[in-house]
């Protein structure tokens, strides 16, 4: 259960080498994310996070370092790293804005068809990847032009789920969707991870989906992990997250004030619901 | 690989070409290019070349990156110079034999005129690039011609609205670079490969970049528009500049070289009887 899915050597990757704009992305990183968790990646704009996602799957290929994917190096045939980008599904920023075919059904298809699966495959995964992100069959023949833009999102990352990948990688999935969106998206993308045991890997901004959602944290700053640990361990670091511009869930803040304060709770609480259960005893 | 086009971009500096007016480098401009498509004798070539490493060291741009300017072009000056080798008739003939069906004839009217050629296309790519879009913003390149064609505005043609819509695909050139770079690392994420298979299958595998980049497109123009008339856009009617366009006297002593130049050129009996020399060959 708790052997690395993917696990970072050293790795460094830049950009324009030899050019005025040459930046080093990502830095020497050292990286092991275990099967089986929904792990998160904060950092600020800028700091590598959509570089490093993109070396998972093998956009990229690293500088120096190495690779590995559930133990065999990611490069050691690059003629066939074909073979990782449908192990490791990186659903990127915006994903609706790739959607091309004239019908959902064949959008979803694409990736699978990409994958050599034959006819009958591929509808049963259409069909399975469709009631994963939670839309009705009735959309399928619809074009994804005509679709509202949360369910666009859907249909994109219903797209990378039925390649069926053994990590799922999406960077900022809910960025702006509502409320209700975010919720669902989230619990679906989750539910990758609790109902087939896959490996999810999650970018976003926001600390308190984080803190719901992610039980590992990987935090990046500069082109470097500077801490990689479960979300409570890295979330008790409130002044190393904000020397780096990040902070902690709101909730948090609110439980530390009301220790400082003098109230009986505890100080690692992350979330709303958490908050619920230890400050409910104390009204009665 | 999308990065290294040269076309159109900017080289900031301040050298005595990059402060020279707008519309004196167009004018120049327009001047070499005249100038370069009649030339005729060896001799000609010589003066012009001359002319344009004179250009180079001015404009403070290294070798490299000009010569960058021609290389996409290197194909075309192949093809032009191995067609005139071998098509070209004339009277001094170099090399005759019968290949098979071939018969080859390479006439030394041939070799120079190729080589002739050759250095008319690289001229032309050196003048432009060097005196016009390597030193001149492209604000400031949409700005001269503007003023440059504003007496046509007498006459009911719309200057501003044609350097408007100049200066704004000039400036969505990079974007769309970049937004081509992202639809195609999201597509191979879903399995597309742009690499292999034949000519059919490749153009078939441009149809999921293609598609999302003509949306965002359509979609940018839109949001383009609305920004736009938010903030009043009315046609440049009654708008100031923060930089207002002005002649200085080096442009005027740049100009006057250049027709100083030009006069030479149309009148070679000129200078040669001035200097003495009878058979300069500058006629056309």
């Amino acid at each position: 259960m708790n052997e690395s899915a993917i696990e970072f050597q050293n790795v460094s990757y830049s950009y324009g080498k030899g050019t005025p704009f040459y930046r080093l992305a990502v830095d020497g990183v050292e990286l092991h994310i275990k099967t089986g968790t929904v792990t998160g990646i904060i950092g600020r704009t800028g700091s590598g996070k959509s570089t490093l996602l993109q070396l998972m799957n093998g956009l990229l290929r690293p500088e120096s370092g190495k690779i590995e994917l559930f133990g065999k190096d990611l490069w050691e045939k690059p003629k066939k790293i074909r073979e990782a980008i449908f192990k490791v599904g990186l659903v990127f920023q915006y994903p609706e804005y790739q959607l091309f075919e004239e019908t959902v059904y064949k959008d979803i298809a694409y990736g699978p068809k990409n994958m050599g699966l034959t006819e009958g495959e591929i509808d049963a995964r259409v069909h399975k990847a469709l009631r994963f992100v939670g839309l009705e069959e009735g959309i399928l023949e619809k074009s994804p032009f005509e679709l509202s833009g949360g369910q666009k999102r859907r249909v994109a990352i219903a797209g990378i789920v039925a390649m069926e990948p053994e990590v799922l990688v999406l960077d900022e999935p809910a960025a702006g969707l509502d409320p209700q969106g975010r919720k669902e998206i989230f619990e679906n993308v989750c539910s990758y991870q609790s109902t087939l045991g896959k490996t999810v890997i999650l970018v976003s901004h926001s600390m308190e989906d984080m803190a719901r959602y992610a039980n590992e944290l990987i935090v990046m700053n500069d082109g470097k992990v500077i801490m990689s640990s479960s979300s409570h361990k890295v979330f008790e670091k409130r002044e190393l997250l904000s020397s780096i511009g990040l902070n902690v869930p709101q909730i948090a803040g609110i439980m530390q004030r009301l220790k400082e304060g003098g109230m009986p709770v505890s100080e690692s609480i992350f979330t709303v619901n958490d908050a619920l259960r230890e400050l409910l005893p104390l009204l009665t | 690989m999308l990065k290294d086009i040269t076309l159109g971009q900017f080289f900031p500096g301040n050298s005595l070409l990059h402060r020279l007016d707008p519309r004196t480098k167009i004018l120049a401009t327009l001047v070499l290019v005249i100038v370069v498509f009649l030339a005729r004798s060896m001799l000609a070539y010589g003066v012009l070349l001359l002319l344009s490493v004179t250009f180079v060291l001015l404009s403070r741009i290294s070798l490299k990156t000009v010569l960058k300017a021609v290389k996409p072009l290197i194909f075309i000056i192949a093809f032009t110079a191995v067609l005139n080798i071998f098509f070209a008739r004339g009277e001094n003939i170099l090399f005759e034999k019968r290949f098979l069906f071939f018969h080859v004839v390479i006439c030394a009217e041939g070799v120079v005129s190729a080589i002739k050629i050759a250095l008319r296309i690289i001229l032309l790519v050196i003048d432009t690039s060097v005196v016009l879009t390597y030193t001149t913003s492209p604000i400031d390149l949409t700005d001269g011609l503007e003023k440059l064609l504003s007496p046509l505005e007498k006459i009911g043609v719309h200057v501003h609205t044609f350097a408007m819509m100049m200066s704004l695909a000039l400036r969505f050139i990079p974007t769309l670079i970049e937004e081509v770079d992202k639809i195609v690392s999201a597509q191979k994420s879903r399995g597309a490969d742009f690499a292999s298979g034949n000519v059919l299958s490749r153009i078939k595998a441009l149809i999921p970049i293609l598609v999302p980049l003509l949306l965002s497109s359509f979609r940018r123009a839109d949001e383009l528009a609305l920004a736009m008339e938010c903030r009043c856009y009315n046609n440049g009617k009654g708008r100031t500049r923060m930089k207002v366009l002005r002649m200085h006297i080096t442009d005027a002593v740049f100009l006057a070289a250049m027709l100083l130049f030009v006069g030479i050129y149309f009148i070679p009996e000129l200078p040669c009887s001035v200097l003495g020399i009878e058979s300069l060959n500058f006629t056309f």
